[in-house]
């Protein structure tokens, strides 16, 4: 199973342990094999990770990118206790990711997380508008 | 009896608050007791529930987690089981190296297919003469009779009563006596021509002559001579023996003497003028029993099975030796006689031997054995069969190469011949070694066969199956090899398997295949449980999750949510967590990104 990978010019992809920048013209290229595979837009480096579901992101992809998950998993379990004990209606996305993690597909643990990590914005977003929305007790959001 | 108590609107109001105060207290009692603030789903339907399937998930999760357990348990027994079948598999090798360097029995090793099939008489006496008689007849005397010589004129001087006695060979002594007249019955005589008759009615009238004052007797043969005597012989009469170039053959019993004439030869005389004649003279011979004469072409060949010597004037002319031809220094083999060219014989990987046939080399039987004599690494004579033999003294092969006159001369094939071992006696510490080898291998069998947790022995076939989820979508199954002996490519060894080092050998190689599929089965089983245990690890952390999320849904409050989270940040960025990660992050191709 290939995939078939669009470059823009000057665009950087990270394949397995190399990281592979085009040139000034869009390549269209196929990569094959069981190799991690990541674009640029979708890496998380540390100084970006400011928020908690973006941490738990950074560790996820740790997981993914590096030959050896294990020492990940319990940055990873410290991570996950910490959001979901702050904020428990994260639950069911990050019952997701494990469920990935788990079966040991990783890319779409990475997937789910960016979802958790858009929800997290909602709720800081949210948080941030000030004290007057608290009275309603519920907000203008639902849990999904 | 119902109540007759009458309340007032002010007393039912405090009535109700107190009610109410009261369930209220009762619910914060409640909930203080079990720490939980959803503590049924009248409380908060979506969190209870959702703590409720969480709670279950954790349960499932756990049960999986024990059939996670119970495969990785399997996977160390079959683990434990290849080092011990390891252990037993390395002795068992050990036990056939003791074996191949063990004193071997003792073998016969025939070689006998390779003899040869031209037999080889004796030895027997040639000589052959370096001239033809034809070329020295020039220098030979034709043979001549024997001679009594009377001088006539002395007769007249004898007195009266003086004999003269004439023997020819063994025969009658004849006396002839000077008288006073002729007396043929008296054999009297008065002068020559009287004794003249009178020898001839002896001796036959043809024999006798009379010439230049001489009357001679000659002889009838080439053999015998005349003796004379008598009182009035004495100055008168003289002899003169057989004459002519003789061949004289002794075979050391007999002598035979052939003369030498110039016609009218004759076998039965034993006169011989060509060398056709002399073969035939010899064949009537005395020494015809022993030696035989062949015309070849002109030159005499003289053939015996013994020694003889060759003598005379017409010995020495035709070149043969005055001393005696024996097998030694005139051997000849009718078999080895003519073969030219080499015989190789190559044992093994050694040299190359080589026999080489030619004039004076190698053609008597004498000379041929005491060179396959000196022939190493093979035992190599003329066998009671008269054949080439070969006797095999280790299990080295033999090759037999040469020129093609000689091979077929002595009946021999080109080609390698290998020995057919047969064991005489066996080595009784190999036999002994080798049922501790047999017993090894029943040891084996026991132990692949034991491997087994909860009845599954990866060590004998049977197949595990680990699943990672609780739907049982994620699974892998680990395959399970036969490892017992015949699994392993190792037979017990039939009777005086041990004995043969080649036997041993293979035994060995086939060994070292079992231990290398161990050891590539162990590093197989190895990386499973490896990714058994790591999944397992995952699970338990998941499984406390799951029970702190149960436990911890404290919050219905999406805009408490968020802010826990502001906080969550903040704390974040000063604790441990956000170190380790950045350090972990670091290491990783990340930096790339930076």
């Amino acid at each position: 199973m290939a995939l078939k990978v669009e470059l823009k010019p000057g665009e950087r992809i990270l394949v397995g342990e190399a990281v592979i920048t085009n040139s000034e013209q869009r390549t269209r290229i196929l990569i094959e094999g069981a190799a991690p595979i990541l674009r640029e837009k979708d890496i998380m480096t540390p100084d970006r990770a400011d928020t908690p579901a973006k941490r738990i992101y950074l560790a996820v992809q740790l997981m993914y990118t590096s030959r050896d998950a294990k020492p990940h998993h319990e940055l990873y379990f410290s991570l996950v206790r910490d959001i979901v004990q702050a904020a428990p209606s994260t639950w069911p996305s990050v019952e997701l990711i494990n469920n990935h993690i788990l079966t040991g597909d990783l890319y779409k643990a990475l997937k789910e997380t960016k979802k958790l990590i858009a929800y997290e914005e909602e709720l800081l977003r949210n948080a941030a508008r000030g004290p007057s929305l608290r009275k309603s007790g519920k907000g203008d959001l639902q849990s999904p | 009896m119902a109540s007759n108590i009458t309340l007032s609107a002010g007393v039912r109001q405090n009535l109700l608050s107190l009610q109410s105060t009261a369930s209220l207290m009762a619910l914060t009692q409640n909930r203080l007791a079990t720490g939980k603030k959803v503590n049924s789903a009248l409380d908060n339907p979506g969190n209870f529930f959702t703590s409720q399937s969480l709670s279950n998930r954790a349960s499932d999760l756990n049960a999986l987690l024990d059939s996670i357990g119970q495969a990785q348990k399997t996977l160390e027994a079959a683990d434990q089981g290849l080092t011990s079948l390891t252990k037993l598999v390395e002795s068992a090798k050990s036990i056939a190296k003791q074996a191949s360097q063990a004193a071997l029995g003792s073998f016969t090793y025939d070689l006998s297919t390779a003899n040869g099939t031209a037999a080889i008489g004796v030895d027997t006496v040639r000589s052959t003469s370096t001239a033809t008689l034809a070329s020295v007849a020039g220098t030979l005397t034709g043979a001549a009779a024997a001679t009594a010589r009377i001088t006539e004129g002395s007769l007249a001087g004898l007195t009266n009563g003086q004999t003269i006695t004439v023997q020819y060979g063994s025969g009658t002594t004849q006396t002839y006596t000077k008288g006073a007249t002729f007396n043929a019955g008296t054999r009297t005589f008065t002068d020559a021509s009287e004794l003249q008759t009178l020898l001839g009615t002896d001796f036959g009238g043809g024999n006798v002559s009379s010439a230049g004052g001489f009357t001679t007797v000659r002889g009838t043969d080439f053999s015998t001579n005349f003796t004379v005597g008598g009182t009035g012989a004495a100055g008168q009469v003289d002899v003169d023996a057989v004459g002519g170039s003789t061949l004289t053959l002794n075979d050391g019993t007999n002598t035979a003497t052939l003369r030498y004439v110039t016609s009218g030869a004759s076998a039965a005389a034993g006169t011989f003028t060509t060398a056709a004649q002399l073969a035939s003279a010899i064949a009537s011979s005395s020494v015809s029993g022993s030696i035989t004469g062949v015309d070849a072409s002109g030159s005499v060949q003289l053939n015996s099975a013994a020694a003889f010597t060759v003598g005379g004037t017409v010995g020495s002319a035709l070149g043969f030796s005055g001393s005696a031809y024996n097998t030694t220094n005139a051997g000849y083999n009718a078999a080895l006689n003519g073969l030219t060219g080499a015989l190789t014989l190559t044992v093994g990987s050694a040299a190359a031997q080589t026999i080489t046939f030619g004039a004076g080399q190698n053609r008597t039987r004498a000379a041929l054995t005491t060179s396959l004599a000196g022939i190493a690494g093979v035992g190599v004579a003329i066998n009671g069969s008269n054949v080439i033999g070969f006797t095999g003294s280790s299990s080295d092969s033999l090759t037999i190469a040469g020129a093609s006159g000689v091979l077929t001369g002595l009946g021999l094939t080109a080609g390698t011949t290998a020995p057919t071992s047969t064991l005489n006696t066996a080595s009784s510490t190999r036999n002994s070694l080798q049922s501790d080898f047999n017993a090894l291998l029943s040891q084996i069998d026991a132990l692949a066969k034991d491997a087994s947790y909860n009845g599954i022995n990866l060590l004998y076939g049977d197949n595990l199956k680990v699943v990672f989820n609780e739907n049982g979508t994620s699974s892998q199954t680990i395959s399970g090899v036969k490892l017992d002996s015949s699994g392993l490519g190792l037979s017990a060894q039939a009777s005086n398997a041990f004995q043969s080092n080649t036997t041993i050998d293979s035994v060995v190689s086939s060994i070292d295949a079992a231990l290398s599929n161990l050891r590539t089965q162990a590093s197989k089983f190895g990386s499973n449980l490896t990714t058994v245990q790591t999944r397992q690890d995952f699970t338990k952390n998941l499984i406390t999750t799951l029970q702190t999320g149960a436990d911890n849904l404290v919050l219905a409050d999406t805009n408490e949510e968020g802010a826990n989270l502001l906080a969550l940040q903040t704390r974040q960025q000063l604790s441990s967590t956000a170190l380790s990660l950045s350090a972990q992050a670091d290491q990783a191709v990340l930096r790339l990104f930076g």
